[in-house]
């Protein structure tokens, strides 16, 4: 994700409905978007006020078998609709057959005539005991570029939501179990770029992100995150069948941990990065990021650690 | 498993007993403290019991603490000036306020956390509550007399009102002897009311804060969960030592109480003679702090009841309903003078009579 001061206000329905119109028909089934464009469709769609500060669309390719046509298919569509790849950085030259896979770039690319996004495909992990990022090459017509699986990417494809423009959206729920797991403790990685001027440890960004999500579904729903846990035990028995129960204790870890006060700095960088991302049209104080976070723990870790221990 | 033991003596310490004892190591608690005196005090035992040679370490458990944190911070510094370095090293303090742990030199870990939680517990569990009794016992003995006048059940004998109040003999016969002039007394011994005693429920009304032990919780997040939610929160909890109140108890009582909305909750907990145990409300919503500002709306108020019998109602999703006499008190809280009169009229034995 890049975040800088030229980071735009985008309305999720729009960018949504763009990007759909974009991918050909035939492969909308294979797309879940996730992250903020994804939490910002679920929770703001019906209501054009609110928007969010996001630069990345995050394409999934879904399932993992259909993921390189897909890609392929998605990626010349869209360079035949004159989309654009970077013209900074690393991800603007696509590789070629001699290329090794970790010197190729990912697919990313701009919509005609504007900056002020790009989408991003990524796929999900061949196995439940694909934990770490694992590269795959795609072949396109404009050259070999790579799709990117992080281990718990999984996890947003189950029961993802359709939308009126025929691709889908990750359950806010799952995204939140994949980020939670992501970082059961506090990591010293920092983003490469800049949140609103700051570097901020990914870690603190990732679990950030979860705050925000079980806000924006309290705001939503009053007590719905004590719906999470029962989506959370079928999301993970269904992507991790035989090591679900291994990984509910690490849950709660990371998140238990920016919670404790010595932390209050690391808290303040997930606070930071929701005041400037997914919450940017209803900032919170810190101190409600912090009783979200206890309030999330409460009501939907400890009854998911309670059925990790059932028999 | 290890096993907390508690009120442990200590070898060396004639007539000393460690509030708890866990690996060695002693823990001491103190509830609400306020006293700087009592915390020095404190300090100075704990440097006495590390000395045996049964202890390893001491830790001090202070509980809801009411002076502040850096105040803890300048005891503490005072106290490492003056004992020994090698007995302060195995020295420490930890702190419950609002729910949240801290600690000095270090706050406990996440392991030791369930460990105090129930340290606390017991200590709040054993100690007896501190309030005048024979203060309260007075307006516990008015308050079952209106809730029986209230409810249309006939006189009460001075046993009946004793095993209701847990309150002897001549504490009964001295608290009717006050409201006398409001009694009709029969030939068993009996008592009831002749009318509403307006006067000593006006006297109540002034000290109610006192004699139910009131204590308000307020939102501290900005985004305050519902009185509904904790209700339904409440419920999961399961306890039937907890009664709802309030707008909602009131309403239960009458249903056609002329009130829309429901400003906060309102609950009772029946704790008898102890300190009621208020853990239970981070449970509620971690977002809740306890607050003493009269200015700030609170979203949750508990009472407590301390006669021997709750008088509370069964509710029908297994949460009780304090009695209407709370529930009446909670009005006034509240400020809605006009429905209290409108629910203190809606009872039988205000019928033809309007108060």
């Amino acid at each position: 994700m890049i975040h800088d001061a030229n980071v735009k206000l985008i309305s999720p329905s729009a960018v949504l409905k763009q990007v759909a119109g974009a991918i050909p028909e035939d492969f909308r089934q294979n797309i879940i978007i996730v992250g903020s464009l994804a939490a910002g469709y679920y929770f703001f769609a019906d209501n054009p006020r609110l928007q969010v500060r996001t630069k990345d669309v995050d394409c999934l390719l879904s399932p993992r078998i259909e993921a390189i046509p897909a890609g392929q298919a998605v990626a010349n569509r869209l360079f035949a609709e004159n989309w654009q790849l970077p013209t900074e950085g690393d991800w603007g030259k696509a590789g070629d057959a001699t290329t090794p896979l970790n010197k190729l770039p990912v697919v990313r690319l701009y919509p005609p005539g504007s900056t002020d996004w790009f989408i991003e495909l990524l796929t999900v992990p061949e196995s439940e005991s694909d934990l770490d990022r694992n590269d795959i090459r795609l072949i396109t017509s404009q050259g070999h570029f790579i799709l990117c699986s992080f281990g718990f990417l999984s996890l947003a494809e189950f029961q993802p939501i359709t939308t009126p423009f025929g691709i889908a959206i990750a359950r806010p729920e799952t995204m939140a179990i994949a980020n939670l797991l992501h970082h059961p403790a506090i990591g010293s990685q920092t983003m490469s770029g800049l949140i609103a001027g700051r570097r901020i440890k990914r870690s603190n960004k990732d679990l950030g992100r979860v705050l925000a999500l079980a806000r924006l579904a309290e705001a939503k729903e009053e007590d719905s995150l004590q719906k999470w846990p029962e989506l959370w035990a079928a999301a993970l028995q269904s992507r991790f069948p035989a090591s679900w129960r291994k990984l509910v204790p690490r849950v709660g870890t990371g998140l238990r941990q920016l919670l404790r006060p010595e932390n209050e700095a690391d808290l303040e960088e997930a606070h930071h990065t929701c005041a400037n991302g997914l919450l940017v049209s209803q900032s919170p104080t810190l101190k409600l990021l912090e009783v979200t976070g206890e309030r999330l723990i409460q009501d939907a870790i400890e009854p998911l650690e309670t059925l990790g221990r059932a028999s | 498993m290890k096993t907390i033991q508690f009120e442990r003596p200590i070898d060396g310490f004639p007539g000393f007993r460690a509030g708890a004892v866990l690996d060695g190591t002693v823990y001491e608690v103190l509830v609400e403290s306020r006293d700087a005196r009592r915390l020095r005090s404190a300090l100075m035992e704990m440097a006495r019991v590390v000395s045996s040679k049964e202890v390893n370490r001491v830790v001090l458990v202070l509980e809801e603490p009411i002076v502040t944190i850096s105040r803890l911070h300048e005891e503490w510094e005072g106290a490492a000036s003056v004992i020994r370095p090698e007995l302060f090293v195995r020295l420490s303090m930890v702190v419950r306020q609002s729910g949240k742990w801290s600690g000095i030199p270090a706050s406990p870990n996440a392991d030791e956390i369930p460990m105090l939680e129930e340290i606390i517990r017991h200590e709040i569990d054993t100690r007896p509550a501190s309030l005048n009794r024979s203060a309260e016992a007075h307006y516990d003995i008015l308050r079952i007399l209106i809730h029986q006048w209230l409810l249309g059940k006939g006189p009460a004998t001075v046993g009946l009102l004793m095993e209701i109040s847990g309150t002897s003999h001549p504490t009964v016969s001295r608290s009717l002897e006050r409201i006398d002039h409001y009694l009709k007394r029969h030939s068993d011994r009996s008592v009831e009311l002749r009318t509403f005693p307006l006067d000593e429920w006006t006297r109540l009304l002034a000290v109610s804060d006192d004699v139910r032990g009131t204590v308000r919780f307020a939102d501290r997040s900005g985004q305050a969960r519902s009185p509904e939610s904790l209700l339904r929160r409440l419920r999961q909890l399961q306890r039937q030592d907890i009664a709802v109140g309030g707008v909602l108890g009131a309403k239960h009582y009458q249903p056609s109480f002329d009130l829309v909305g429901n400003p906060r909750l309102d609950i009772s907990v029946h704790s008898g003679r102890k300190t009621a145990n208020l853990s239970f409300v981070e449970r509620l919503d971690p977002g809740l702090e306890k607050t003493v500002r009269r200015d700030e709306s609170p979203t949750l108020v508990i009472h407590t009841i301390r006669r021997a019998e709750s008088l509370f109602q069964p509710g029908e999703d297994g949460l009780p309903w304090a009695d209407p006499v709370e529930c009446l008190l909670d009005l006034h809280e509240l400020r809605l003078e006009s429905q209290s009169l409108e629910f203190l009229n809606s009872f039988p034995a205000t019928k033809g009579r309007p108060l």
